[in-house]
């Protein structure tokens, strides 16, 4: 598997704040790779080291097979960066900033950034300052679509954004990343379900996964057990069921290994009296909140 | 170099309105430095005004891009750092450096000098004033994030170099390196400037900004205890080593004159003692100064050996040195051989400890020998100018029908200049000294010109003036022992010990 992005050991630190710790992450090419994390969890810290915003207090890392920390103009000429808190230069029109990026791109195309402009219905001669902040995101995604970028990194797109022009960038991009590596961080997991092929979940600077969306999804599962008098309390409690919540006659708990055959078996061995077991398949919002509620009662 | 050239166009399409009020003040302080007999004040409130539009426009420029910080646009595009450095200093160069270079080049060719002999003296004179300038601001941009950044930056800066300029003045130290203070003012420019050369390379290479700070921030700190630093010998040996030839041992020497000369009174001395100090006259004979030459102290180092007590001069002080009595013309220079006066300043503690005991006291004096004397008719009709060489002169009616003679130098100045004037009906002989000239190779102010003014007068009906020009020829020291002396024989008096 080709990566586009590669991180070994990546450690950053504030201080004595340790916002990154010991991160290993692989992107793979082709992938729309969705970081997704609490607040302070350190994506953004992350895609700050990547592109060598940030320098790294120790490991490393590589962005499309090049040392993060010695990105040349060459690599940015290939990489679109997005951030929501990005400043931008607020008294260019957003033709004249289109217009003045274009020349440092040896890929830019002016028939698909004349494209972009169209359907993002962006007005070229208003200055960016004056840009509400959904427009700008448009312009800013423009601005790093029109030279077809290898690799898209995406920090926060949707942030402050109504679903109305989440939905418009959304629709914007991706018809128009088919040979494009997008890296995204992201709160807005009901988004980035639909579109993510990978997800990485990071927690307090590491990585507590990283896999295919569709077999993240296939592997959590919320199970509800029924008993006729009240549960028992099982002698052993598998460490991949999460987040257990009882009541008079039933309990349910989330299953991180959800596996056709095991589950099964693994629940009746645990729960020999349970009446009736409904086995409900998880959205990646349940999935996180889940993982988020779960390493927070962790020391 | 396309790419430096994008963002030059770039940046002069947001900042023209910026560019304004640089170029206006540029082009006032051209009409006004055409005129070379302009008052100084004038001129350096316009040079002021151009430094802050100047620092205005270049923090303006860098904080274009910003280096500080992490959320800037330009940090993940394709911008080549040295295109951006490149474009940046091209912008400096065509609207801070430039228009200066052309004022300064006009008011050469206005005042009928050749362009073509002053050339370097333009491009050395342009490129250090406004290259030192704009690398400062530049520097201090490069390190803020914004002008309000910039700007406490810039004023704490500010403030520092005034409390070292303020404890200079207190410690009494203040011009204490006379015609040497451009060697001091050019070392501290070289590592300031140095500094904050560096700091732009680092920030435009590694964008390392915890460390450019503490770069800059030891400079402007190096900048502020600047006047307690360095060694004025120093200075006077490089300058003696850069300028002057060889002078024969047996020129110019002296000795210790017991003849019983009455000590020169308070309204004779041309010195007298400060707080907390005692002065010591000692009368001494110069013999061997060539002819057509005259010779100017520089500074003394005294040494004096007491029963049970030393005294030494705070190393080489220019509160002190040779005198004349008497002069209405120069007090420090030396025109002749004969009888002069040898100031030395001493702890009035010491002195009071061993004024009636018999000491030894030996002084070494830093002496110029001045020749390659030049006069020059002056015209005396109002406004009309005169030239002098690569120098011109106008006299003015001043103040109280008084004669206002300015005159300016391009380049070097000379070493020591007066204007004399002889009266036509008695042949009474007056002389005002114009210049006792730094002799730095240019100005570090930015112009090409050396302005100075004195005043004559009130003139008589009718008398000829002329300028009188002196060129340092040669430095060189001179040793007195005096093996026994009584102080208390030759102090120095005060205002207060006046009957």
């Amino acid at each position: 598997m080709s990566c586009v992005i590669r991180t070994y050991g990546l450690t950053k630190k504030f201080r004595r704040t340790r916002v990154l710790d010991g991160l290993y992450m692989d992107v793979p090419d082709g992938s729309i790779y969705g970081l997704v994390g609490a607040n302070g969890a350190g994506k953004t810290t992350t895609i700050k080291v990547l592109m060598n915003i940030y320098e790294a207090t120790a490991g490393r890392s590589e962005v499309l097979g090049a040392d993060s920390r010695h990105l040349e103009p060459h690599h940015f000429a290939q990489i679109g960066y997005v951030s929501e808190n990005q400043e931008m230069p607020e008294w260019m029109t957003v033709g004249y900033f289109l217009e003045y990026l274009s020349h440092f791109y040896p890929t830019w195309d002016r028939s698909l950034a004349a494209e972009l402009v169209r359907q993002f219905q962006l007005p070229l001669d208003r200055k960016l300052r004056h840009l509400s902040h959904g427009m700008r995101m448009k312009a800013a995604l423009a601005s790093s679509l029109a030279y077809r970028p290898k690799l898209m990194v995406l920090d926060e797109p949707f942030t402050g954004l109504d679903a109305l022009v989440r939905d418009e960038l959304i629709e914007g991009f991706l018809p128009r990343a088919e040979n494009t590596t997008i890296f995204i961080s992201s709160h807005d997991l009901t988004e980035i379900e639909t579109f993510a092929s990978h997800i990485g979940y990071l927690d307090r600077g590491r990585l507590q996964f990283s896999e295919e969306l569709e077999k993240l999804s296939g592997r959590f599962r919320e199970i509800v057990l029924t008993f006729a008098a009240s549960p028992p309390a099982p002698g052993t409690w598998p460490a991949s069921w999460l987040k257990e919540e009882r009541s008079a006659s039933a309990v349910r708990f989330v299953e991180t290994r959800f596996d056709e055959q095991r589950t099964p078996a693994d629940v009746r061995r645990t729960f020999p009296d349970f009446l009736d077991m409904v086995v409900n398949p998880m959205p990646l919002r349940s999935i996180f909140v889940t993982l988020a509620k779960a390493s927070r009662t962790e020391p | 170099m396309q790419e430096a050239l994008r963002i030059f166009r770039k940046d002069v399409r947001h900042l023209w309105p910026r560019l304004i009020p640089l170029l206006v003040v540029a082009a006032l302080m051209g009409t006004v430095e055409c005129v070379p007999f302009v008052v100084n004040p004038l001129l350096e409130t316009l040079r002021g005004l151009w430094l802050l539009c100047a620092a205005f426009l270049t923090v303006s420029v860098i904080q274009q891009e910003a280096l500080p910080g992490h959320r800037q646009y330009w940090l993940t595009r394709p911008f080549h750092r040295g295109h951006l450095f490149l474009g940046k200093a091209l912008f400096l160069a065509a609207f801070a450096a430039l228009p200066i270079l052309i004022v300064e080049a006009v008011s050469v060719l206005v005042n009928g000098m050749p362009l073509w002999r002053h050339t370097p003296l333009l491009l050395v004179s342009t490129l250090v004033f406004t290259g030192g300038a704009c690398a400062l601001a530049a520097a201090l941009a490069s390190v803020t994030e914004s002008l309000s950044h910039f700007l406490w930056g810039f004023l704490s800066s500010i403030g520092l170099v005034i409390v070292g300029a303020v404890l200079e003045s207190r410690s009494g130290l203040a011009g204490g390196w006379g015609g040497l203070e451009w060697i001091r003012n050019l070392s501290v420019g070289v590592v300031v400037v140095g500094a904050a050369l560096t700091v732009l390379l680092l920030q435009y290479a590694r964008r390392k900004t915890a460390a450019s700070r503490a770069i800059l921030g030891a400079a402007i700190l190096f900048a502020a205890a600047a006047p307690f630093m360095g060694s004025w010998h120093g200075a006077w040996t490089l300058e003696t080593r850069q300028s002057g030839g060889p002078i024969d041992a047996s020129a110019a020497h002296m000795a210790f004159d017991p003849s019983g000369r009455n000590v020169p009174g308070f309204a004779d001395a041309a010195r007298s003692p400060g707080p907390g100090q005692a002065g010591i006259n000692l009368p001494v004979l110069l013999a061997g100064i060539p002819e057509g030459h005259q010779v100017v102290c520089e500074g003394i180092s005294a040494r004096i050996d007491a029963p049970g007590a030393v005294f030494r001069s705070a190393g080489w002080t220019r509160q002190g040195g040779l005198y004349r009595a008497v002069s209405l013309e120069d007090p420090d220079v030396i025109p002749a051989d004969g009888p002069y006066w040898e100031y030395v300043n001493v702890d009035a503690g010491f002195y009071e400890a061993v004024k009636n005991t018999p000491v030894h006291v030996h002084t070494t004096v830093a002496l110029t020998l001045l020749g390659a004397r030049k006069s020059v008719p002056l015209a005396t009709r109002e406004q009309n100018s005169s030239s002098t060489g690569d120098g011109k002169c106008q006299v003015m009616p001043g103040f109280f029908g008084r004669l206002l003679v300015t005159c300016a130098w391009l380049g070097r100045a000379p070493a020591r200049s007066y204007v004399t004037a002889v009266l036509a009906t008695n042949g009474q002989r007056f002389t005002s000294l114009i210049s006792a000239g730094d002799r730095g190779p240019f100005p570090l102010n930015g112009s090409v010109w050396w302005r100075d003014t004195t005043l004559f007068g009130p003139p008589p009906p009718t008398h000829e003036m002329n300028l009188e020009t002196w060129e340092a020829v040669a430095h060189f020291e001179r040793d007195l022992d005096v093996p026994q002396v009584r102080l208390a024989d030759y102090a120095a008096r005060r205002i207060t010990d006046l009957p």
